[in-house]
This record gives C-alpha cells, structure tokens and sequence, in this order.
C-alpha cells in the first residue's frame, strides 16, 4: 500500500508536464484507429486530430488535455487515471474546435482538399459518438457511466444554446453586455464545465463537490474567452472577430455606453473593418479611449476571484492546486 | 452583472486626472469614499487592478486562452 502510494506521487510529481500531452495525443490517435470503420473514415480523423496537435504544439497546457488530470488528481490523488477521460475531452474539444472554425469561415489549411461536407461529418462524429464510446469504456461503475454520459450530453446541449445565442448576435446593432456575457458563458463557460466536471463525476466526488468543480471549470473558461476576446481586439495582427463582423464583450460594452449617433459611427467603422484591416487600428484607438480595455480587465478578473473562491471550495490535494491555480491566472490581466 | 457603476468609475479615471492620482495612490480609500455598491468577488477583483499601468502595458497583459 505504502509503496502504490509512492508511485502514485512520484507519477504525478509534475502534471503539467508535456510528455502527458503527448501521451494523450498518441492514445486519441490509438482510439480513432480501434473505432474507425474504414481506412478512409480514419484518415478523415487522423487529419482532425493532426491538425489539433499541431495547433497546440506551442501551447502548454490545453485545458481539455490537463483540466481534467488537474480535478482526478485533487480529488483522489492519482493523476493517472485521468488519462482515458482526457482522451474523450480532447475528441470532444476537436469536435467543438472544427464547428466553430467552419462556423467562423476560418478553416485551418490542413483541411485542403476535403469537401465542407466532410469537414461538417468529422465534427458531428466527434461531437455525437466518439466521446460517448471513450466514456463507456472507461472502468467505473454503470451508475457512474450514465451520470458521466448525462452529463455530456446536458453540456453539449447547453453549449449548443450558447452557440446559437452568439451566431444570432453576429452583426447586430443593439447587444448588450449582459448578453454576450451569458452567452460567452453559456459557450465557453459551459465547455471548460463539462470537463471539470465529468473529471469530478469520474473521481467519484459527491453531488455538492461536483458542482463546485462544474462551477469552477465554467468561470475559467468563461474568463478565458472573455480575454481572448480581448486578445483578438487589442493584440492579434489580425482580429478575426472584427472580419466576421462578431459581436464580443468589448464591442457590445462600447456600444451600450455611447450615444445613438456615436453609436451609428462606430457601427460604421466596424462594417468598414470587414473589408479593411486599416479601420481595426481606429476601432483600437476608440475602444482605448472609452476605457473599454480596463472594463474587460476588470470583467475578466471577477470571473478569476469567482475560480479562486471556488478552487477553496473545493479543497483539492496539495498536488493538483498550483496547476488549478496556474489556469486562473492565465486569464488574469493582473 | 452590471457595469453601469464600474464603468463610471473608469470614465472617471479616464476624464479626471486628479482622480486618477488619487486612485493611483489609494485604490481602497477612493473606492470606499465613492460608496459603490459591489459584491465580494468585484470588490477583490477592483482592488487586484493595477491602476499604474497604462493601456498600452495592459494591453500587453493579454492572454489567448482559447485559439
């Protein structure tokens, strides 16, 4: 017992260590091989999930790979087991990753060659039936399999809302804040949900913690995408959301703040930045002296207060808290 | 959440340099003194904000948590 124990540790020493990244990649590669029908179905697949490696290469820790490691590993202490669920996060992650590309008109290059259509099959198989074969493989009960398939399919619904409420709000005149926010959260808020709390589900945490990991997870990914929002305004050399004329929190809380013929003004600058990169550097200078910025810092930072009473809440072992923690401040301006 | 109070306090900061100042150089006091209604989590998020930093340093400061 005294010598699983050691193991246990000396294993998850470091969990957010690389290797465990591509250690999922290679076994998500394995599940698509073992459950693909055909040759040509699995070459559709591997191109997904190539492209997603690729596109996180850089990134340190993607939070469908280390968020769910993170919550087994404070609730239980073995990170370990967390490996087969972030298989089923990442293929859902993919899923929503592709949706929202083909949403957004933004497909990667790697999917050159392939047919919309096909691209819209990979995406609807990721979403509906190869997370759901990973979670009922994993070794737990069939109780807990059934909470865990519930709770997938009560997220992905829930982020279906989300993602209608921020399509319907592309391009128009009057958003409130308020809605953008809750669709942010409804969207993002709800993806990082599912995988916090599908990890605590899986670690056998009872109702009550469960709901404070789900919580957790959602106020992180909220704040992230609200400071990716941001990102794509004031730092990306080219902000997709301006080009697809998507309505985000800094926009709709400028908007909401001025008058109606400011308003007409800015409105007109954000159709000409459809068309021009030039009028993004106006919109910039115009976002900056309203405050805009300093807002959404703010914004950003309540949701991050909100995962760290949370993160206190939910008392995880010592090993899993500077990982959690690590994720809330990554959305933090301060 | 509403931001109608938040957002005057940084049209505020924006508009008046002695403002500005004063909340450079005692965050809690001013914002005390404004007697703004906030919850907990926006009052530890508004004195987590560092009010030195210019906009372009802040804008530095962002992060892509999502691709």
């Amino acid at each position: 017992m005294a010598l699983a124990a050691k193991i246990i540790f000396s294993e998850t020493d470091d969990l957010l260590s690389p290797n465990y990244k591509d250690r999922v990649f290679l076994q998500a590669e394995n599940f698509l091989k073992v459950q693909s029908l055909s040759r040509s179905q699995y070459q559709l697949f591997k191109c997904a999930l190539d492209g997603l490696r690729e596109d996180f290469q850089e990134e340190e820790i993607p939070p469908f790979i280390y968020l769910p490691r993170l919550v087994c590993a404070g609730l239980t202490g073995d990170a370990e087991i967390a490996l087969p669920l972030s298989v089923a996060t990442t293929l859902l992650f993919l899923g929503v990753d592709i949706l929202d590309d083909l949403a957004d008109g933004d497909l990667p290059s790697y999917w050159k060659g392939y047919q919309t259509s096909q691209i819209q099959l990979v995406s609807a198989t990721l979403l509906s039936s190869l997370p759901q074969i990973a979670i009922s493989e994993l070794e737990v009960s069939e109780t807990c399999r059934d909470a865990l398939q519930r709770t997938l399919a009560q997220g992905l619904l829930r982020m279906s809302a989300g993602q209608y409420q921020d399509l319907s709000m592309n391009g128009k005149d009057n958003v409130s804040s308020q809605e953008v926010e809750a669709s942010v959260a409804a969207k993002s808020g709800e993806e990082l949900a599912l995988f916090t709390a599908l990890a605590a589900q899986f670690s056998g945490a009872p109702p009550d913690l469960v709901k404070v990991y789900t919580d957790m997870g959602r106020a992180i990914g909220t704040a992230g995408q609200l400071a990716s929002d941001c990102y794509d305004i004031f730092q990306a050399e080219k902000s997709k959301d301006l080009a697809n004329g998507t309505r985000t929190f800094p926009i709709a809380l400028y908007l909401e703040k001025k008058t109606l013929e400011e308003r007409k003004l800015f409105l007109d600058l954000l159709e000409r930045a459809k068309e021009s990169e030039g009028v993004v550097d106006m919109i910039r200078a115009t976002l900056h002296s309203s405050g805009i910025l300093r807002l959404s810092a703010f914004v950003v930072e309540v949701y991050c207060q909100r995962a760290r009473t949370l993160l206190t809440a939910a008392a995880p072992r010592d090993i899993a808290v500077s990982g959690l923690e690590k994720f809330i401040q990554k959305n933090s301006f301060f | 959440m509403s931001y109608e109070t938040v957002g005057k306090l940084i049209d505020k900061w924006l508009n008046d340099p002695g403002f500005r100042s004063a909340l450079r150089e005692n965050p809690e006091a001013v914002i005390k003194k404004m007697k703004i209604n906030l919850s907990e989590e926006e009052w530890v998020a508004l004195k987590k904000m560092d009010w030195n930093m210019s906009d372009e340093a802040l804008s530095q400061r962002v992060n892509k948590f999502f691709s």
